[in-house]
Formats: C-alpha cells, sequence, structure tokens
C-alpha cells in the first residue's frame, strides 16, 4: 500500500510532535502529582472552576481529579487539533501544493487514494493516542496514584482516537468542499474551538446544558473518563460521525474538481463518480 | 479507434467558457500539437482527458475509454505532464520515480514501467535522479516530469508545454523521444505555444483561440503549399513589374528600381527561366512559417483565416 506509506511518511513529524509531546505531558503529570498532593488536598476551588470542569474535579485530593483538570481537559483539544491540521491538510494541502495533479493522473481510483490515505490519518491518530497512553500509564508504575489503576490511565487516551475521527471527518468533508486548505482549516478549527468551548460553558449554567450534545467533546468523556470510564455509546456516536462525515467526504472528493478555486458544494449532490 | 475523440466539449468556469464545443479527433501513431496563446483552453482539454476536472457538456473518450467513467482504465494507458509538475521536495527525483511507478500497474497488478528504462531515460534527459527534488532547477523538475510521462511506455502521452525551461540541448532530445513514441505506432498530444517546437514535431497541430477551435493544420502540407516569398536584387534596373506578374503563378508584392519581392506558389520554375534573362545580383527566398500562419490566424475575427 504505497499511498497509506506516503501518507504517514508525510505525517510522520506530526504524528511525533503530537504523540511525544502528549506523552511528555502526560508524564510531566503524573510525575508531579506527588509534589502537589497536600497542598492540593487543603485546597478549595472555586464553585466557577469546578462549574467549567465538571463536578468531577471538586475534589482535587483523588489524583483522578488532578489528572483530570491539568491533563485530561486540554489533551482532547490538542489532540482535535492534530486531527483538523492532518484531515484539511490531506488532500487540499496537497492540491494547494499541486502534487494532487501528478497522484490523480496514475492509475488509481479516487476512492483508493482517499481510503488510503484516510487509513494514514486513522493510524497517525492511533500512534499519538498509544504513545499518549505509554506516556501517561508508564510512569504511574512508578507513582502512588492510590487506587487509580493504571490501565485507565492508558484507556483514557486510547479513548481520545473516536474524537480525533470525527474531528477528521468534519475536516476531510469542509476541505473536500472548499477552495483551499486555508479556507477549510481556518473554518474547521474555528468551529473545534467552538465547540470545545462550548462543551465547557454548558457546565455552568443548567439552561445551557443541552448544547453540549452539539459537542462531539461531550461525547469524548475527558472529565469522566478516569472516574466513571468512557460510554460506549459515546464512543459509538463519535465512530459513527466519523464514518457519516468521511462518507460525505470522500462522495465530494471523488466528483472534485481539482484546482478549483471556488467552494464544491455541487460536488456533494452531483450525480455519478 | 481515434487515440482521442472530442466531442463538442464545453467547460464553464462560472460565467468564464474556458472550452466552447470543442471538436477535436487525433488518430494513433501521431504527434499532435495543441496550439494556442495562454487561456485559449489547452490546459482546461488535457485536464478532462485526465478526469481532472468534468467538461459542463460535451463528451472525451481518449483510446476507446470514456473518461469519466473509465478514468482509471484512460490513466493507466496515458502518461501526462503538466504545466510546470509539482512534487514531493523533501525526496529524491529516484524515490520520486519509484514511488509513482509502484502506483502504475496493468489491471493484473503488474507493474507498468521498468527501471531499466526509466534510468535510460534519465541518461537522455542527462538528470541527476539522485539529488532532491527541492535542490533542482526548474528545468531539471521538468526533466523528472518527462521521466515521469515516459517511463511507462503509454500508448498516449499527453504533455502540457513539455519543453518549458529546458535547455536546447534537452529539448531537442525530448522532440527526439516524441518522434520515437510516434514511430512505435503510439501517440502523443501535446500544447505548446514554441511554435517552432510544434513545427518540428508536430504530424498535425490544432489551433485554439478563446476556447474554440479555429483549425487543424498539418505543418508539412501547410508549408509545401503555403507560397514562396522571393526578393530579387536586380545588378541593373528592375524589369517592369508587369513582365513578371505575367508569370503564371506569381504575384508582385512590391517593386523599387532594382529590387522586387514576389510570391509563388507553383511557379518557381517559370520564374527561374524569366529571370535568366537579366543578370540578378541577389536572390533571396525564405519560406512562410507556422509562426506566420499561426499569427494570420489570430488577427482580428475579420482577418483570421478558418472558420471557429
Amino acid at each position: 500500500m504505497p499511498l497509506l506509506r506516503h501518507t504517514l511518511y508525510s505525517l510522520r513529524v506530526q504524528i511525533a510532535a503530537y504523540g511525544v509531546g502528549i506523552g511528555l505531558y502526560a508524564a510531566l503529570m503524573v510525575l508531579l502529582y506527588p509534589v502537589f498532593e497536600d497542598t492540593l488536598a487543603e485546597l478549595e476551588l472555586p464553585e466557577g472552576y469546578t462549574a467549567f470542569f465538571g463536578q468531577e474535579t471538586a475534589d482535587f485530593s483523588d489524583p483522578r481529579t488532578f489528572l483530570t483538570t491539568e491533563l485530561m481537559s486540554l489533551v482532547p483539544l490538542i489532540t482535535a487539533i492534530y486531527a483538523v491540521v492532518a484531515s484539511t491538510g490531506l488532500f487540499a494541502g496537497d492540491e494547494q501544493r499541486g502534487t494532487l495533479e501528478l497522484l490523480l493522473s496514475q492509475p488509481l481510483s479516487r476512492t483508493r487514494l482517499f481510503i488510503e490515505r484516510v487509513a494514514g490519518l486513522v493510524v497517525g491518530a492511533l500512534v499519538i493516542s498509544v504513545v499518549g497512553a505509554v506516556g501517561f500509564a508508564v510512569p504511574a508504575l512508578f507513582i502512588d496514584l492510590g487506587d487509580v489503576p493504571t490501565l485507565s490511565l492508558a484507556g483514557a487516551m486510547i479513548n481520545l482516537v473516536p474524537l480525533m475521527l470525527a474531528c477528521a471527518g468534519l475536516g476531510l468533508l469542509v476541505a473536500a468542499l472548499a477552495p483551499s486548505r486555508a479556507a477549510a482549516g481556518g473554518i474547521v478549527a474555528a468551529e473545534t474551538v467552538v465547540v470545545f468551548l462550548l462543551n465547557s460553558i454548558s457546565n455552568l449554567n443548567d439552561s445551557l446544558e443541552p448544547l453540549h450534545y452539539l459537542s462531539p467533546f461531550y461525547y469524548a468523556d475527558s472529565n469522566v473518563v478516569l472516574t466513571q470510564g468512557p460510554d460506549p455509546w459515546h464512543v459509538v456516536m463519535l465512530l459513527a460521525a466519523f464514518v457519516v462525515l468521511t462518507a460525505l467526504a470522500q462522495r465530494a472528493f471523488v466528483r472534485r474538481e481539482i484546482g478549483g478555486t471556488r467552494w464544491q458544494l455541487r460536488a456533494l449532490l452531483a450525480p455519478g463518480g | 479507434m481515434p487515440a482521442i475523440r472530442l466531442t463538442q466539449l464545453t467547460k464553464d468556469y462560472g460565467d468564464v467558457r474556458a472550452l466552447d464545443g470543442l471538436d477535436i479527433s487525433v488518430e494513433p501513431g501521431q504527434v499532435f500539437g495543441f496550439l494556442g496563446p495562454n487561456g485559449a483552453g489547452k490546459t482546461t482539454a488535457l485536464r478532462i482527458m485526465l478526469d481532472l476536472i468534468r467538461p459542463t457538456s460535451g463528451h472525451a473518450e481518449v483510446l476507446g475509454f470514456d473518461t469519466q467513467s473509465e478514468s482509471v482504465e484512460v490513466r493507466r494507458r496515458v502518461g501526462y505532464l503538466p504545466d510546470d509538475p509539482q512534487m514531493y521536495d523533501h525526496i529524491t527525483g529516484e524515490r520520486f520515480l519509484e514511488f509513482m511507478s509502484a502506483l502504475r500497474s496493468d489491471s493484473a497488478g503488474d507493474p507498468l514501467t521498468s527501471r531499466v528504462f526509466r534510468d535510460s531515460l534519465c541518461d537522455r534527459l542527462q538528470l541527476d535522479p539522485t539529488r532532491r527534488i527541492g535542490t533542482l532547477s526548474r528545468g531539471n523538475r521538468q526533466k523528472v516530469g518527462v521521466v515521469l510521462a515516459l517511463m511507462s511506455k503509454p500508448e498516449l502521452v499527453v504533455l502540457d508545454e513539455p519543453t518549458t525551461g529546458l535547455d536546447p540541448l534537452v529539448r531537442e532530445e525530448v522532440e527526439l523521444l516524441l518522434k520515437e513514441i510516434a514511430a512505435d505506432g503510439r501517440t502523443v498530444f501535446f500544447s505548446s505555444h514554441v511554435l517552432s517546437e510544434v513545427e518540428q514535431v508536430c504530424d498535425r497541430v490544432a489551433m485554439l483561440r478563446d476556447g474554440r477551435l479555429i483549425d487543424v493544420l498539418e505543418p508539412r502540407e501547410e508549408r509545401r503549399l503555403a507560397p514562396q516569398r522571393y526578393t530579387v536584387t536586380f545588378a541593373a534596373r528592375a524589369p517592369a513589374g508587369a513582365v513578371l506578374a505575367a508569370i503564371e503563378g506569381v504575384t508582385v508584392i512590391s517593386a523599387t528600381a532594382s529590387e522586387v519581392v514576389l510570391e509563388t506558389t507553383d511557379g518557381a520554375d517559370a520564374l527561374v527561366k524569366c529571370l535568366a534573362n537579366y543578370t540578378v545580383a541577389r536572390l533571396e527566398t525564405h519560406e512562410v512559417s507556422l509562426e506566420e500562419l499561426f499569427l494570420s490566424y489570430y488577427q482580428p475575427e475579420t482577418a483570421a483565416g478558418g472558420g471557429s
């Protein structure tokens, strides 16, 4: 599968940077916990803080709370940014550079090109989460985190994969319709930050609570993943969003005019391949 | 079966019509030139043939395959060089060609390219494929693109301005390669605005203007049929214009006391016999070049040599 290999080669710097970055960040938080353990036990957090990050963060003496607040509240956004950057650049970047033209002049269907490159994106997401899981779980073998199972730390990182894929699905779709990588990246990055804040803000007030259903970050369960584990239905919903958005993106990409400088919404509606 | 058949091909970009009912048929074994100024629609037609873009209306068929519904079969048989080809700067030319070779296979999955032939093309074009593409000059990147287009010995080679950036020696080698492809019974379809190149290489030339086909010429035939122009300088006084104009097939363009400019299509023999009666100091001749023909086609509509 030369295209899969080529995609992973193209993404290698991003994958390494995000994977190692998140892994080091997670390791640092685990290693820092004993330093702050006593201080944190006496800490009283403002109501607004716990509301924003979720009631699960109220008890700071629990290492889960510390790790959720200091790590798991932010890592989903970081991984989502990887997904947005990688997905909007996967085809649109090549198209803008002009390299897609030579690729598409070879005897391979656009569907095959799409599938192999998206497979590379998925493998990249898995590698980032596995490296993050190693960074999270390995230091925990040497640090006393009470009754927190080491595997649950690794699982929390692996649980970011469905979120990354859902964000990537949207990135692929918008990039397949947008006139440029910059337009697609800008729109999806802004949308990602908005839905991230939407999920957090929805915790502040009961009347805002329904808003979190609109955010993929709600389904990522990052604020409860260390205490309750992920909700399987939420995982299914994120994966379903990835499948639907990616299928639409594939349809649009197959019908896309390569090198076009306008929005190509018709690519979704046009018949034939 | 024509190698290429474009039927009433039309392409609109919003309000701009890039191609307007283009009809072209190219027979196998020909070198077919696609000539026109910038914006005439040449690249648009080529990109439709590769299914990179879709026509607004009309139909394109390449080697008997529909360019949209059978695009993979088309691309399996076509080597393509885009205008200003872009490649991955961080890898070497060799690695890039190997990557593309891995994507070029027949319907059974067997490779279409051989390393030996690829290397021989690099040698002929004086390309060092071990250098990173990002460090290559425009001309050397163009050479990588030419090797890519030719390396699988495709039935049809589609080239968009193939000699851009190449030095004269390599340009000649590319022209030779194109002639060899045609001699092999395969077809070359290339766009250019370099008239001398088209005249040198092509069996037939389609001229485009504003997305419309103006005419299809055969350069060698056109040159044979085109009038020859002579400038005759006489040692003494020139004969009266009427004397020369009376020769069948000769038209006097201008005349001074000692110099006459005239044109003839099939009156060369009679002209020489007539001139034998006078002392000629100098006789200059020149053929009407494709460039002059081309320019005549691109004069305002009323003066154009062909319909559209």
